[in-house]
Order: C-alpha cells, then structure tokens, then sequence
C-alpha cells in the first residue's frame, strides 16, 4: 500500500496529509503501529515545512508512505539547504530529552527502525517494523478454519 | 479547543482533541489566561480525547510545567493514552511531573 504527497510547506497540510494516512492505514496497521507511524510522519514533515522550507508556503515537499512486508517507509524530501544532521543528531541523543528546546529528530530516532539522511540533508528516509498487521491477522485464522 | 472544570484550589483542563503544532499557540494562550486569572494549587490537563502530541506540543506541557514550578504550583496531566504514555516517558517527563493514564 503506497501513498505519495507533493504538498506546500504549511503546517496545515501536515495535518491534512496525516488524518489521510490515520484513515488509509486504519484496518490495515495495529493502532499502536499507527500511531507511532502518524508520529514518525508527522515529526518529519514538521522538520520539512519548519525547518527545511523556513514556513514559505512556495516551497514543496514530496512524501513517500510505503507498507511492504510489514513494515513501514517513510520518505520525506524539502526544496531547502538541508542541515547538520549528524551533530544535531549527536547532540540531542547525548542530552537529557526533558530539557531540549525541540525534540523532532529524537523522537524519529527512537521510534523508528532505521533513519537515513542524504548527504546533504534535506532527504529523510525512516523504516519502521510492524508487528502482524491486521491484514495479515485475518489472513492466517482464515488459513486455520 | 478546551473546557475548564474548577474543583476547590484544582482547575482541569480538558483538550478537546490533539496538540500539534498548528493548534499549540492557541492553546498556550489559553493556559496562559487560566493560570492568569485563577488561585489554585494543582493544574490538571485532561487528555481523554486526544489521541496524538507532537515534539511541539510536548514543548507546551513542558513549559507549562516550568511556569508552574516557578509559583510553586504543581502540573498532573491525566487520562493519558498508552500510546502517549511511552512516548512521554520516552521524553523522561513523569520524573518531573505526574502523568497517568486513562481513567477507568
């Protein structure tokens, strides 16, 4: 199951494009997966549309949602310079969560499987395992009956 | 957005929905007014109807947290979902204040 965005950097579209994916993927994923892919996709797109695209609502950010396998990808690329992310990364692991000043990319850290960042920093890739999806749920106690 | 409750020296605070970055300042204002405008000594945040908070909205409960410390006022954030309870543990908030889940 793939979705794909191009959307404008503006906060509101954030929202938009998540109440989409919570609809999509609701009787496919476990409510507890949704909720942290919900959070993955939207910590991303905030650091596209904040940081990445400084709020300028000219600027587009291309989104990729791919469930395969029982896992799930994240794609999420911004018009902007990119950044640090490996510093920025190592700072916030290093600190205590409680007293940073933003907690975005810790938070994709923690919940996701695998993240990956462009050389140039604008590009994120994250993957998350599942566990049994409900598809795949179905699928096996019809097997059984 | 929010409905208030005011118990005695409690005020609760109920979040009608999620606290995400597009709705952070509204709420914020809201905080700010209540703590403002009332004499109590526990501020209670409600969030049996939200389902997601976001890195800026836990930057909400956080400084309102620190507002509160600083006039010797303390901050319960309760009917919590087990989603948002790892989450925020994961941001070590429960060892600077209360937090629990949901109500049965």
């Amino acid at each position: 199951m793939k979705l794909t965005e191009t959307i404008f950097a503006d906060l509101h579209n954030v929202d938009t494009f998540c109440m989409r994916i919570r609809k999509y993927y609701k009787d496919v994923i476990d409510k507890r997966d949704l909720f942290v892919v919900e959070l993955l996709l939207r910590e991303s797109l905030n650091n596209a549309v904040i940081h990445g695209s400084n709020q300028d609502q000219n600027k587009k950010i291309q989104c990729l949602c791919l469930l395969v396998n029982n896992e799930f990808i994240i794609e999420v690329e911004d018009e902007g310079s990119g950044f640090d992310w490996r510093n920025k990364l190592n700072d916030e692991i290093n600190a205590d969560p409680f007293e940073l000043p933003s907690r975005g990319l810790l938070i994709l850290n923690q919940n996701a499987d695998q993240l990956k960042f462009n050389q140039r920093g604008n590009k994120l890739y994250l993957k998350k395992s599942l566990r049994a999806s409900t598809t795949s749920i179905i699928n096996v106690n019809k097997k059984n009956q | 957005m929010i409905n208030i409750i005011k118990n005695d020296k409690k005020i609760v605070v109920q979040v009608d929905g999620d606290i995400l970055a597009t709705n952070v300042e509204i709420i914020r204002v809201n905080f700010k007014n209540i703590l403002s405008e009332n004499n109590f000594d526990e501020f209670v945040i409600d969030l049996l109807k939200t389902t997601m908070v976001d890195s800026v909205g836990i930057g909400l409960l956080v400084a309102t947290h620190n507002s509160l410390e600083k006039i010797g006022k303390k901050l319960l954030v309760r009917n919590v979902s087990s989603e948002l309870l790892i989450l925020f543990k994961s941001m070590r908030i429960e060892q600077h204040f209360s937090i629990s889940g949901m109500e049965k």
